[in-house]
């Protein structure tokens, strides 16, 4: 069995990508917990907008972490993400999922205006607010996320319920 | 600026891709059976504290969307 792969360390991936400029919005296990529902998550997930120069910049801070393609720990390249849905790349700083934003309101606009902002010394960035987080979970739909829902209800009461396409039409 | 749609996996449609995709991700998180329990200890507490410090850096960033 191959070693596991570092714990992620949401700081230092958030750093890097600030340091390349590039637009993300922290979802996924880390912004459950930032919503205060605190639970384990070992892997770090940004949201990016679908832009070729924004990409780019992704890729240039994937690889000051020592980023590699996870699935063939390939050198990164752009066709890697350039055109695709998700990328998953192993780094020091722990697995990082890269996923392009979906269709209103999951695109990347609407979650970054909604975003809570995580300010660490010298180090701020976005986080996916409530009603982002209950969308890509009950996009999702699998154990792990009804049991972040039925966790965040227990905290905030009736959840937002945003209708999204294909789901609630 | 939305996907284009045929660019994203969050819609509905790819049950599939998001299984293979877990799938991955739990087969390499997966620890070694003879992993000493202190070394996951250690790394189960390196998380909690890694949440602590968010959920602070959240409270700091002043607590609520941006919207």
């Amino acid at each position: 069995m191959a070693a596991v792969p570092p714990e992620p360390k949401l700081d230092e991936a958030a750093a890097a990508f600030i340091d390349a400029g590039a637009r993300f919005v922290v979802i996924g296990g880390f912004a459950v917990i930032a919503n205060r529902f605190v639970r384990a998550t070992e892997d770090v997930d940004f949201l990016v907008p679908d832009d070729p120069e924004n990409d780019r910049r992704v890729l240039e801070a994937l690889r000051k972490l020592d980023g590699v393609r996870m699935r063939d720990e390939a050198p990164l390249r752009d066709e890697h993400l350039a055109d695709q849905a998700h990328l998953r790349a192993l780094t020091g700083a722990g697995i990082i999922d890269i996923v392009r934003g979906g269709l209103p309101p999951l695109d990347f606009d609407t979650v970054s205006g909604e975003a809570m902002n995580a300010a660490y010394d010298g180090l701020e960035f976005p986080v996916a607010g409530l009603r982002s987080v209950v969308g890509f979970k009950r996009l999702a739909g699998r154990p792990r996320d009804r049991n972040d829902l039925i966790g965040l209800e227990e905290i905030y009461g009736e959840l937002p319920n945003d209708p999204l396409p294909g789901l609630d039409d | 600026m939305a996907a284009r749609g045929k660019k994203t996996l969050l819609e509905p449609g790819h049950d599939a891709e998001w299984a293979k995709l877990n799938r991955e991700k739990r087969r390499a998180l997966t620890p070694a059976p003879d992993t000493p329990i202190g070394q996951l200890l250690r790394r189960g507490q390196d998380l909690s504290a890694q949440a602590i410090g968010l959920l602070r850096a959240v409270e700091r960033g002043g607590g609520s969307s941006r919207a």
